[in-house]
C-alpha cells in the first residue's frame, strides 16, 4: 500500500463550495491511517486559503461544518497544506491574510514531482 | 460486566480508554481489537472501516485503521503493538455492526501481539475500569460541554 498522497486542488473553487469540502475529507480519511497527505492549492482553490473565507461556506446540504471545519479535519491529522506562489499573485491574495495552517509555498514543480514519484499517489480535484 | 452511566465495559477486556478501543487476549495467544461502547456512542453511526493491509507491523497508539462517520472521520489506534493478522470483513461490509454489537459481531481487527506483557501494563482492566472511564467522561464533558449519556 502507498503511504504518500498528495492532492491538487485546481477545479476547487469558493464560488462552487458543493466541491470544497470532499479533497479535505479524503485528506483527512489518508491522514487518518497515518499516510503522508499534501493538499496543494493552485488556481482559484487558494482563495480558500484566506482567513475567514473557507470558514463561511458550507458544502451541499450542510450547515453544520464549515469548509474550514473540514481543512482544520484534514491538518489535525497531520495533512500538510501548501499555496501555488504564482496562484497566490495571480488572485491577488495578500499572503499576511492567510490561515495559520498552511504549511507553506510550493508550485508546480512541487506537485509535478509528486506525480513522477513512485511513492506517492496523487488526485487532482 | 461494569456499566458505566449506561455504556458497558465488559470486565474480561482490557482498555485503551483514551482512544476507545478494547482487546481480547485469545486463547490463540492472538488479540482481538474493538470500540468500545461509549466510543461508537460518541462518534456516531459509522459508514465505513479500512484497515492498513494484513502483514503491517503497527506500533502501540498508532493507526491501525480509520473510522468512516458523516463528515468526520477518525483514526483507529492500535491499544498494543503486533502484527495485523486479520480484518473483520462484517465490518468492512456493514460498518453499523461497530454501532450494534461492539463487543460481537462489531470488533475490528485482530493483530498477533509483539509486546504484550509490556503492552498490557499500560492497558486499563478489571477493577481499574470505572475510574478509568469516569475520569475520560470528565474530560470529555469538560471539551464538548455535556456528559455523553
Amino acid at each position: 500500500m502507498k503511504t504518500r498522497l498528495a492532492i491538487l486542488l485546481w477545479a476547487v473553487d469558493p464560488s462552487a463550495p458543493h466541491l470544497c469540502a470532499t479533497p479535505f475529507f479524503y485528506a483527512a480519511a489518508a491522514a487518518a491511517m497515518e499516510v503522508e497527505v499534501e493538499v496543494h492549492f493552485a488556481g482559484r482553490s487558494v482563495l480558500l486559503l484566506m482567513q475567514g473565507a473557507a470558514a463561511s461556506l458550507y458544502g451541499a446540504g450542510d450547515q453544520a461544518t464549515s469548509i474550514y471545519d473540514h481543512m482544520q479535519q484534514a491538518t489535525r491529522f497531520g495533512a500538510r497544506l501548501y499555496a501555488c506562489s504564482d496562484a497566490l499573485e495571480a488572485q491577488s491574495v495578500d499572503r499576511a491574510l492567510l490561515i495559520p495552517e498552511l504549511t507553506g509555498i510550493a508550485g508546480a514543480a512541487a506537485f509535478a514531482g509528486r506525480v513522477l514519484d513512485p511513492e506517492w499517489a496523487t488526485l487532482v480535484f | 460486566m461494569s456499566t458505566i452511566h449506561g455504556f458497558e465495559f465488559p470486565d474480561d477486556l482490557w482498555y485503551l480508554i483514551e482512544h476507545d478501543t478494547w482487546i481480547r487476549l485469545d486463547s490463540d495467544g492472538n488479540a482481538t481489537i474493538g470500540i468500545t461502547s461509549l466510543g461508537a456512542h460518541i462518534s456516531g453511526e459509522f459508514i465505513e472501516f479500512m484497515a492498513k493491509p494484513v502483514g503491517e507491523s503497527i506500533e502501540r497508539e498508532r493507526a491501525l485503521g480509520m473510522l468512516e462517520m458523516s463528515k468526520v472521520i477518525r483514526s483507529v489506534r492500535a491499544p498494543i503493538s503486533g502484527v495485523l493478522l486479520g480484518i473483520n470483513e462484517k465490518v468492512k461490509d456493514t460498518a453499523g455492526l461497530i454501532n450494534r454489537d461492539p463487543y460481537g459481531d462489531g470488533w475490528l481487527a485482530r493483530l498477533i501481539p509483539t509486546s504484550w506483557e509490556t503492552d498490557a501494563r499500560l492497558l486499563v482492566s478489571g477493577a481499574e475500569i470505572p475510574g478509568a472511564v469516569e475520569k475520560y467522561m470528565a474530560l470529555l464533558a469538560e471539551m464538548f460541554g455535556e456528559r455523553p449519556s
